[in-house]
Order: structure tokens, then sequence, then C-alpha cells
């Protein structure tokens, strides 16, 4: 088991964090936190959820949440996903190269 | 035209529906979507009433595999809406643009749980690119904009939209224009957003260095390349490397079968030397495919010496299940012709490579002509089990009568093959002869036994010239037979060749290798008559049961002028070979038991 906090930023349209609940969990994942603030007239919403994984030995931590980011990222209303700490000791960015704006904005 | 409804909701959609070329739609009328149906009364756009939505979403895949373009079925809420959802899923699965329209119960009843009221949005979520409602006439034509771009644009897949049946009537006073989402607009000003930081040119250098130094290299073919239309950058690109090519269920086509070291399908019911080639190889160049665990098998043990180059337009696919040594992103179209640039100043060693391909063009012809006669020789006794009931084995082959159809296939200008899914569509997969891509229309990700004839309506209307012929089983057959209304309705001269061994073929399969002969809920040997069903249905039809009635009928079926039934009596226990068994590797894969 590991925790992550994803940090996304999103267009406010009226499916958008329905779906990304719904990603998220369809991809392994359990919301145990999540804060929402909505900017520019209410048009972007900075979201953060933090994430438990329950891996077993086939499906890496780091594959698992490559996955993740790249299936939220490729959602029409997200512009932006961030992983912003991990108890990983690191997200390997090979794994995932082909999402550099990911590892741009792993901190 | 009614004057007072000319620029409402409904009329609105359907104009922009054409403005996008939209010229045939899908669907099934009910309460709240009357509206549109009332529009559809005078439109130019041609309504096809299926008899069931599932079959209006099936048709539209259909419709979009067969011509390219973008399927569109319609239904009402509620009920309506959910029996569409099958055909979203299977969409979403196979990458499928289609657009869906629901009606929904009136801005003011929503929520309140009216009568045929449903939450279709959030239904569909799982199964769409994405979803729109549309709650103010004023978003209407933006909604639409965005549904063809998202279905269209990328990775295709379906977009619904779920018009409330009050903005379907009210009125506009502007008129009406194509307006462009400022969304859109934004999406397109920048780029895509998985390329950003990406030295693309890198990338090919690295790949074009992995293909050079390559011993073993194989080209695994996926959908994608279908779907980009990249056909002929593929041919060059074989050309070019002098590989041996494998596809996947949804590639089939894409490399003519006849093709020189083509070695056919991979994976659980592949060809042993596609299966063996990869299994040996030391590079994968992957076109559009996602590594499927039925193409892959045990997926720690594929193909285990391999690097991978792989192509895709899904930034998501990419380091899934396999990991990509080099990940080149885009639609294959201009990939392909990027790549093939960049290789064809990297030459490889092709001297090296000939010991590589001689072997696999031995293994396909050596392992596929052993199977042949193993096939003929034992099963054509049926001696399959100690249960084989011996009045249920009959003289027909039915992979000796798919090989026989190719003949009459190839006949035309133009053929197209659906399927349903079990045995039949292996079968189909393994003997049906493909030239292009999407002449093969299956239901590939999702396996959904239903979608066989409501693909070939869509395929048959789509291509009215082409020959249309949809392979099924007695278990599919019975998922969507009311769509034989279809075929009657509109004197679609859809083909339909049922291959009856009175069972669920592929599960009785597997419980007699892999669950100790318990055929639990497999056996459906009280079927009803189907060629009195077809013939309810004006559609002409025969039954045969001997090896030698085979010939005459297949010719009979192909050359019918209007739709044909030909029920095909099989042999109960005759199986999908080769096979790789459950969480095996596909180097362990069995001719038979």
């Amino acid at each position: 088991m590991s925790q992550q906090t994803v940090s996304i930023t999103a267009q406010n349209q009226p499916t958008v964090l329905e779906r990304l609940f719904q990603v998220t969990r369809f991809r392994g994942f359990t919301i145990t936190g999540c804060t929402v603030f909505s900017r520019q007239n209410e048009s972007v919403l900075d979201i953060e959820l933090t994430l438990q994984d329950a891996m077993d030995a086939s499906n890496t931590t780091e594959r698992a949440i490559g996955n993740l980011f790249n299936q939220l990222y490729k959602q029409t209303d997200i512009t932006t996903v961030n992983l912003k700490s991990a108890n990983l000791k690191s997200v390997n960015l090979e794994t995932c190269p082909e999402n550099s704006q990911m590892a741009h904005q792993i901190s | 035209m009614n004057k007072k409804m000319t620029n409402s909701g409904a009329n609105q959609t359907l104009s922009l529906l054409q403005q996008y070329g939209v010229t045939d739609i899908f669907g099934y009328p009910g309460g709240a979507i009357m509206p549109m149906y009332d529009a559809i009364y005078s439109s130019e756009i041609t309504h096809y009433l299926c008899r069931h939505e599932q079959g209006a979403a099936m048709a539209a895949i259909g419709y979009a595999r067969a011509s390219n373009k973008v399927g569109v079925c319609m239904a009402t809420s509620g009920p309506g809406a959910t029996n569409l959802i099958t055909g979203l899923a299977d969409a979403m699965s196979d990458s499928i643009p289609v657009i869906a329209i629901t009606g929904q119960v009136s801005t003011k009843a929503m929520g309140s749980d009216a009568f045929q009221e449903v939450d279709i949005i959030s239904l569909s979520l799982a199964c769409t690119k994405y979803s729109f409602q549309v709650k103010r006439l004023e978003d209407l034509a933006d909604c639409i904009h965005q549904a063809f771009s998202i279905a269209t644009s990328d990775r295709p897949g379906p977009v619904l939209i779920d018009i409330p049946k009050d903005v379907q009537v009210a009125v506009s006073n502007k008129p009406l224009e194509l307006v462009y989402s400022k969304r859109h607009l934004i999406a397109k000003s920048t780029p895509p957003k998985q390329k950003n930081g990406i030295n693309e040119k890198a990338q090919y250098e690295k790949a074009s260095e992995l293909i050079a130094s390559a011993k073993k290299p194989v080209l695994y073919v996926g959908g994608g390349v279908g779907m980009a239309r990249a056909d002929e950058q593929l041919a060059e690109l074989m050309q070019l490397l002098c590989a041996p090519t494998v596809a996947t269920l949804k590639g089939l086509g894409s490399v003519p079968y006849d093709r020189k070291l083509y070695l056919g399908m991979l994976g659980m019911h592949g060809t042993k030397a596609a299966n063996m080639a990869i299994q040996q190889s030391d590079l994968l160049v992957v076109l559009g495919a996602r590594f499927d665990d039925r193409a892959t098998g045990k997926l720690n043990e594929f193909a285990p010496n391999a690097k991978v180059i792989h192509m895709d337009i899904d930034p998501a696919e990419i380091n899934k299940r396999r990991t990509a040594d080099v990940p080149l992103l885009g639609s294959l179209k201009q990939t392909l012709a990027t790549l093939i640039e960049v290789v064809r100043e990297n030459r490889a060693n092709d001297a090296e490579r000939q010991e590589w391909n001689n072997y696999c063009v031995s293994q396909i012809e050596t392992l596929e002509k052993s199977a042949t006669e193993t096939r003929r020789s034992e099963e054509g006794n049926g001696s399959i089990d100690s249960k084989t009931p011996s009045t249920a084995v009959t003289a027909i082959d039915a992979t000796q009568l798919l090989y026989r159809l190719n003949q009459f296939l190839a006949v035309g200008p133009e053929m197209h093959v659906t399927t349903d899914v079990g045995q039949h569509q292996m079968w189909a997969a393994q003997y049906l002869q493909f030239t292009r891509s999407n002449q093969f229309i299956s239901s590939c990700g999702l396996g959904t036994m239903g979608f066989g004839i409501p693909a070939a309506i869509g395929a048959q209307i789509s291509k009215p010239n082409s020959l249309v012929v949809s392979v099924t089983g007695d278990g599919s057959f019975m998922m969507n037979m009311q769509e034989l209304a279809t075929i009657k309705r509109y004197k679609l001269p859809v083909k339909i060749l049922l291959l009856d061994n009175s069972r669920l073929g592929l599960v009785r399969q597997w419980q007699q290798l892999f669950f100790e002969q318990r055929y639990s809920e497999t056996d459906l040997s009280d079927n009803p008559d189907f060629v009195a069903i077809a013939k309810a249905f004006e559609i002409d039809a025969q039954t045969i049961t001997q090896e030698s009635e085979v010939v005459a009928a297949l010719q009979k079926m192909t050359e019918s002028k209007g739709a044909y039934l030909l029920h095909v009596r099989i042999n109960i226990f005759e199986n999908v070979w080769p096979l790789v068994p459950p969480e095996k590797a596909n180097h362990e894969m069995i001719d038979r038991v």
C-alpha cells in the first residue's frame, strides 16, 4: 500500500469530478481525501486528491501510478496532472517517457 | 416542413449533423425523443429504424467501421438510452467514432424520477470518451461541434449527447450557424498535450537504430492501422523492413493474407507461427495495438527477449501493459511515414535477417499444414471425448466451410464480413482471407454477442454495393435476431452464415478442457427453427447438414440478390485450435488435447 497526492486542474464542466472519480477507482486507486477550489469565475477547478493503491505483485506501484496519470491526463476536461508528493522512494520516469509533462511536474 | 419548427432544437440538431456530413442515423423513437423524430420526418437525413436500441448502436458501429465515417444512433430517454449502453461500451473498447443522441425528460422534470427518466450521463461515463447534456438551446451547436471533434480526434470513440425534450422543442431567434467552440479553438491552437517536451527526432533515430541492429524483428499490427487509414504506409514499411509480420484480431486485413512474411494472427487462437515468432523475436515494432491479454497470453513471459517500439495515438497505451523502449506517438499515417524516412537512411544488414525470415516462413508452412491435416483426420471423426454423442457428429467441418467461403467472397468488387462472438468468430479470423483494413468487422475488445447482424446492417447501408456476410453462431444469433426485421424493412442484401452447434460453443469448449466436462448451461439443443424464423421475416433460407451440400449452398447464398440465411449444422464438439491455455505463455500453445 502506498499513498500519494495528485493535483489536477480541470475545466469546470458538469461531469468532470464524476469522471475523475470513476477513472481513479477503475484504475485501482481509493480516494482518501479530496479538496476542490474554483477560480477564474468558477471556470477552472483546482483539485487535490489523496490516493491509496493496493497493488499486487504483478502490478507495480510505478506502473499503476503511470497508468493513472495517463488515463487522467487524456480526459477532455483535465488540463494538468501533477504528482505533488509521494511515499514512493521514487517514481521511475522512464516508465512513462511518453508523458513528459508529468515528468516535468513531479516535484 | 412546419415553419414553427424550423429553428427548433431538434431541427438545429439535424442541420448540424448534416453539416458534419451525416447522411444516415440508426435509432428507435420514444416519448422524450419525439421532437427529434418529428424533425426527421421531413429531414434529408435517412433514419433507419432498428428493432432494439442495442441494434441501432451496433449498426452505427458497423457503419463507422465499413465507411470510416462517424456512426450516429439515437434513442429515447430511460430504457431507450440504457439499451444503447452495450453498443457504446463496444465502441469504446474498439475505438469507434460513434455519436449517440438520447432524448431526456424536460429540464423542469429532471431529477424528479420522472417517467422514463434515467441518469444516462452518469451511466455513460465509463463507456464514452465524453458525455454532454444540453440544458440550453444556445449550447446545442457548441456541444455537437465538440462531440464530433472528440469522437474523431486522437483515439476515436463514442460520445453521448443527451437532449432534454424542452430543448428539442425550444425555438431560437438566431440564425443557425456552425459555431466553433472556444474550447475547440484553444485545443487546436496548442500542441497535443502528450507531445510536450518530447524530442521526437531523437525518438525516431533511436527506433531506427533498434530496427537496424535487430536480428529477429517482428511487426505487430493492430487495429490502429485501419483506424488511421495507414494500410499504404504499413505496406511500405513491410517492404522496407522485410520482417515477419503478425496481426491482432482487429488488425486482420491491414496486411493482405497472402503477403510474404505474414504469419497470421497472434494470441490465444492465433497461429503457432505468429506466436513462436513473437516469443523468439528480439524486437517488436508494435503498430496501433495495446498488448491485449488475449494477444499476449501470460504477460511476463510474452516476447521475453524483445525490445519494443510502440507506435500508438493514445499515450495512455504506452507502458500500460508492456514497457516500450521507444514510444512513437501520433496518428500512424504520419508516424509511419516519418519512421519510413528515417529507416530508409539506416538500412539493416539484410543478409543477417534472411535466416530469421526463412525460419518464420518455414514455421507458417509446416505448422499450418500439419494442423490442417490433424484437424481433418481426427476431428472429422468426432472422437473428441467420451461424452461426445455419436449422433452429434456431422460431416460439415466449420473451418473448411469458412475456407471455402473465401472463393465466393473474392468475386465481387467489395466485401465485408461481420461476426458475433465465440467459436465462429475465431474460425472466421483464422480461415477467412482479408486484403484490406476494416473488411473484418468484429467485436474485438468487448466481445459482444449479438454484434454481428446489426453491424452487418450498418456496413451494408454504408457500402450498398458490398457483399456483406455476417458469420454468426446459434447463441449469438438469438441475442439480436429482432434485427432481421430491419433487414426486411430496408431490403438489405445481408447474408447470414449461421454455424449451429446447438451450444454456446466457446464456453462449452472451455468446460470440456478446463472445467472437467461439466457442461453447465451451454446446451442450446432446444434452439428454434432458424430457417422458419428467417422465412417469417421474408428472408430466404436453407439448412445444410452434409459436406456435399456446402459448395452449392455457399454459392446460392453469396449469389442471392436479397438477404439470405444459410443455417449450417456443425459438429457439436468441434473446437477452436490451436489454443493458448489460460495463464499460460504463448509459446505453450497447444494444437489440441
